[in-house]
């Protein structure tokens, strides 16, 4: 096509209608805003807290870099250091770990860093330098604090440091610090490179088999390819082109593996996202249609005077960019902005990371998508009646009324704002019922099994790899006893490993469990798809599966919930059980509550003496023709226990470290310190008289840090007061999203019997004219008004019924802390307002627009 | 020579028991430069018989040719931009653009088209309408007559060759009438362009060269 010299005669015919119907033009901006608001809130929303879970857990894995190469001499790092599809390359060596009484719960590793693995690393100081002489460091805060040394640069202390399994004192300087996240699996001591190499000097072999419990002078590469599509891949692919040895000790950054997300999880997003998607187009789009039957005469009227459609589609593109381009900035800086107020209330509540937290993650791409989202509306929606004048003829177009019913009314028009306002309603009402059904009743009560709680300071902590399970010390208990107040103590020990079995009780394993198709599909998640029959056939060699023996006292056995019992029972019977022939045992558990019996009451085990007397060293061979030697109990003596009963042992109870099969057993403390010899309990729990929980906690927290810091205990209190904090978090997000909705369900409405009067200002006039009055019109638009609310009323309680018993039902039934109950106390809030609505609005619009009079309101459209 | 020429020219509206024959197999043919009046009582087709004539609508069978060239064989934007070329139209209801000035109006159909405006023509288009003195005000601020001689002057800015007028007079008085009658014959003289006009009024339809009858959508000469 010629480039044709029309704009500012289409300019004209764009934008001068906008100033002579400025009404209709704000109605569609508030539209666009809205929509706008809800799709950029909820992004912001979700966008910050998928960023700040990623860089929660990059914290965790310690660094951002995609992928990293460990225990690299240098020849091997000089191998990939230049390769050429490496974004970043850097390093670290480390040199051992800080051995300090002091930093005892909070392990510090000393390394040397690049400044770029540093900073990858989140331990780039942040105030002061990195460390050039020999003696300068760089601590984390929470380092420095747990050492007693000041936040000054210069500050000059001693620590011990443990190099080459070799303990010793070195003086240092620091020379910055830099704030640690307390999720991270270590605090990171960073010291100058003449350090490392005097006293770990960097290795120039390959690493072999023999030091792989020796880390100090080795090189861990960390590298970043240009983007993170298949890290795995690449990173092979690296070795391969890079020659480096094939068993190279290789870790991707799980921060960067997708997948990690449940099915049900993307399909709930999915369903939510489509259904906000579906109300913001519905708003926009209501709007449009009702200003359909004046549009089209306007366009009618352009294609008589010779306005081609392509014209026409240009006018049309030129409006809907004008209200998008007021309404859509506009709509993002308030969405943004509720967005930041609502994300530090919902972050505060998830443990990511703890600096920075709450904190506005931007991603531009879905700033974009929002507005991008938001603008495609408003064209599809504007473009309907220019579409449909463009088809039809000049005098069609003019004489355009719409498609009409059997009574009348537009049919069409009807049914989009009817579902435009029952969407919005039913959103709201949904994300009512989810928040509303917010319970932490039941989840809280695993998570509360006494009031006190001690026991080792890591053993709770998923990231330290070897916990200390016999931690409670006989002066502690001793201590406790002397404690005023203390209603009941339970003794909680393990001893961990394998459960043997006989032939005939094996049989019943073999023919039951190991049968289930659950069983299998656990061994192959764990052993892959292949190794599903050899494992199985191992199981029924050794006839054993792992497990292990818990002691507890009788307050300790009072707190576990009975399954099955011999008698029937709900409660052990403690005199029976404490005769030392009874052994209570778990269930095996997987995904979604999915548990089976190992075996049943009345059934008999040998349970294994773990005394250390009987420990050997036992001797194997390894595929490779190696020899290995492990501590076992092969020929220790064994007793026979018969199953009293089935039980679950509460999570807060328990060694929380899981593996396949996970056949627990109990006996009684007393029976099984008989079976095991001497022994310490893992964890003891505490039950005090009302009113002692105050000074229990007291003497709890001064004996954790004075006397013994490798303990550490926990409160019935602490964990209710994250439970209160958490469910409040829901309270005010709920609140705020809900009030968001609602008032948009409400302007929606508002909207759209504002358009539909002011678009039929002539048919009013015309009315009026042959000799309607002004009453009688305001009651014929309440009556038109009124037939809406009774439809958007049946149809949004219908929808938001099915919704509140199908979808959501199933939802809240899966996530252990909703409690699903059936509500429509949103629809009862908003439908009497939305009634109240009806009355108030015909009558204000009404009042506006008969201060033209009626030959006015006839001439112009 | 014809400039305008419609052969078994048919439209049909509805089925069935409720169709309606608005023109049922009209042909007729203008000369270049003659002022042809169509007159017929209301419902008798005439308004439809225009608009095919001038393309604003389609016809259920039947040809019109305008300067040799057959217009139903034009689709879409095509006949939107022969039509802005070669045919002014003057409408009973006016249908100009309320929210530009009358002087953007009279232009508008050229712009349309990316040209640039003669300004003499249209400036003496305009002197002789009598509507110098209205040139910047909005058509909602004119009298009906002021209105028609805004959309006469639209019709003729462009110098189509020719002019389709519906009842140009139709929402005028008398006098008023005269006057917009005179111009429209007068322009069309001076411009040596081709008028179909369509009226119901005997009296209007004298003042054309040549009169055609329409009724019940059937032409008598």
């Amino acid at each position: 096509m010629s480039t044709v010299k029309n704009k500012t005669a289409l300019n004209k015919l764009a934008m001068n209608p906008i100033k002579t119907n400025i009404k209709k033009y704000i109605i569609l901006i508030i539209a666009v805003v809205m929509t706008t608001l809800l799709f950029s809130s909820l992004f912001t929303i979700a966008g910050s807290m998928l960023k700040e879970v990623q860089l929660s857990t990059m914290r965790q894995v310690g660094g951002s870099c995609h992928a990293g190469f460990k225990y690299l001499s240098e020849p091997e790092y000089d191998l990939v250091k230049d390769d050429p599809e490496l974004k970043d390359i850097t390093f670290r060596i480390i040199v051992g770990v800080v051995d300090d009484e002091r930093v005892i719960k909070a392990r510090t590793e000393v390394s040397y860093y690049e400044p770029l693995a540093a900073e990858f690393s989140f331990c780039y100081p942040e105030k002061g330098s990195m460390p050039e002489a020999e003696n300068e460091i760089v601590l984390s805060d929470i380092t420095l604090d747990a050492l007693g040394v000041s936040h000054e640069i210069g500050t000059k202390f001693s620590m011990s440091v443990e190099i080459n399994g070799e303990s010793k004192l070195y003086d240092f300087v620091l020379s910055g610090y830099y704030r640690g996240d307390p999720i991270s699996m270590a605090q990171m001591a960073l010291v100058s490179r003449a350090f490392q190499e005097k006293y770990a000097p960097t290795k120039q072999n390959p690493i072999t088999e023999y030091e792989f419990n020796d880390y100090t002078g080795w090189i861990c590469a960390d590298f970043n390819f240009s983007n993170s599509i298949d890290i795995e891949g690449k990173t092979q692919a690296l070795i391969d082109r890079t020659g480096i040895r094939e068993d190279v000790d290789t870790g991707i950054n799980w921060a960067y593996v997708g997948g990690r997300l449940d099915p049900s999880v993307i399909f709930v997003c999915g369903i939510l996202l489509i259904t906000f998607f579906g109300a913001g187009y519905l708003i926009i789009y209501n709007i449009f249609y009702l200003n359909i039957i004046s549009d089209m005469q306007e366009y009618g009227l352009l294609k008589t005077i010779g306005t081609t459609g392509k014209q026409l589609r240009k006018i049309v593109l030129r409006r809907a960019t004008f209200v998008s381009v007021i309404g859509i900035p506009v709509g993002l800086v308030l969405g943004i902005g509720i967005g930041g107020v609502l994300l530090p209330v919902i972050s505060n509540q998830f443990s990511t990371v703890s600096i920075d937290k709450g904190e506005l993650h931007l991603n531009i791409w879905i700033i974009l998508g929002a507005a991008l989202f938001s603008y495609l509306t408003v064209i599809i929606s504007a473009g309907k009646p220019c579409r449909k004048a463009s088809s039809v003829s000049p005098i069609e177009a003019l004489r355009f009324t719409e498609t009409r019913g059997k009574d009348g009314k537009p049919k069409k028009k009807f049914v989009i704002v009817i579902l435009s306002l029952s969407l919005a309603l039913l959103v709201l009402n949904s994300v009512f019922a989810f928040v509303s059904g917010f319970s932490m009743d039941g989840y809280v009560s695993s998570m509360i099994i006494a009031d006190f709680s001690v026991q080792d300071a890591s053993l709770d902590n998923p990231s330290v790899s070897y916990v200390e399970t016999q931690a409670i010390e006989r002066d502690f208990l001793d201590a406790l006893e002397r404690q005023p107040g203390v209603e009941a103590v339970g003794n909680i020990y393990i001893s961990e490993g394998e459960q043997y079995f006989d032939d005939a009780t094996w049989s019943k394993i073999e023919n039951g469990l190991l049968k289930d198709d659950m069983v299998r599909e656990k061994i192959a998640y764990y052993y892959g798809e292949d190794s599903v029959e050899d494992h199985i056939a191992r199981l029924n060699r050794d006839k054993s599966l792992d497990g292990n023996t818990y002691g507890m006292n009788e307050m300790a056995v009072s707190k576990l919930e009975v399954i099955a019992s011999v008698d029937g029972s709900d409660r052990i019977d403690w005199e029976k059980f404490n005769s030392g022939n009874y052994v209570l045992i778990t269930r095996w558990e997987y995904e979604n509550n999915y548990c089976l019996n190992f075996l049943d009451p009345g059934d008999k085990v040998q349970i294994r003496s773990n005394d250390p007397q009987y420990m050997e060293m036992i001797e194997a061979e390894l595929e490779n023709g190696e020899v290995i030697a492990y501590p076992g109990f092969e020929n220790a003596p064994s007793r026979e226990y018969e199953i009293l009963a089935v039980v679950d042992i509460p999570y807060a109870m328990e060694l929380q470290r899981y593996r396949e099969f996970q056949c627990d057993y109990i006996l009684p403390e007393s029976e099984f310190l008989n079976l095991n010899g001497s022994w310490k309990p893992m964890r003891t729990i505490i039950d005090v008289e009302s009113g002692e929980e105050e000074s229990m906690n007291e003497w709890l927290e001064s004996y954790t840090t004075a006397v013994n810091p490798y303990l550490e205990y926990d409160s019935k209190d602490s964990v209710f007061e994250e439970y209160k904090s958490f469910s409040n978090m829901f309270q005010i997000v709920g609140t705020v999203v809900s009030i968001i909705l609602a008032l948009i369900g409400l302007m929606n409405f508002a909207n759209t019997i504002i358009t539909s009067i002011l678009v039929r200002s002539r048919e009013l006039a015309m009315l009026e004219a042959v000799g309607m009055t002004g009453k009688q019109q305001k009651i014929s638009l309440v009556k038109e008004g009124f037939v809406y609310f009774v439809w958007t009323l049946v149809v949004s309680t219908i929808l938001s019924t099915l919704m509140n018993f199908t979808l959501l039902r199933f939802i809240m039934n899966e996530i252990a802390m909703f409690e699903w109950h059936f509500t429509l106390v949103p629809l009862a809030a908003c439908l009497p307002v939305i009634c109240l609505l009806i009355l108030i609005i015909p009558v204000i619009a009404y009042n506006r627009l008969s201060k033209r009079s009626v030959v006015d309101r006839l001439r112009v459209e | 020579m014809s400039i305008l020429e419609a052969k078994n020219l048919t439209k049909y509206y509805g089925e069935g028991d409720t169709l309606v024959k608005a023109l049922d197999g009209v042909s007729l043919s203008v000369e270049r430069g003659e002022f042809v009046s169509i007159i017929g009582t209301s419902g008798s087709g005439k308004s439809t018989l225009l608009h095919m004539l001038g393309g604003l609508d389609n016809p259920t069978s039947g040809t019109v040719i305008i300067d040799d060239k057959d217009i139903s064989g034009l689709k879409g934007d095509e006949l939107c931009i022969f039509r802005r070329r070669k045919i002014g139209f003057i409408f009973q209801s006016f249908n100009l653009v309320p929210s530009i000035t009358v002087y953007d109006n009279i232009i508008l159909p050229i712009q349309l088209d990316g040209k640039k405006p003669d300004k003499d023509h249209i400036d003496n288009v305009i002197e002789t309408l009598g509507i110098e003195s209205k040139k910047n005000v909005l058509p909602s601020k004119l009298s009906g007559g002021q209105q028609q001689r805004v959309a006469i002057a639209r019709a003729l800015a462009s110098k189509p060759a020719i002019i389709l007028a519906d009842e140009p007079t139709g929402n005028l008085d008398s006098k008023t009438s005269q006057d917009v009658l005179g111009l429209l014959k007068t322009t069309g003289k001076k411009y040596n362009q081709t008028i179909v006009m369509i009226t119901h009024n005997d009296e209007i339809a004298q003042m054309a060269d040549r009169t055609i009858r329409i009724e019940d959508g059937h032409i008598f000469a």
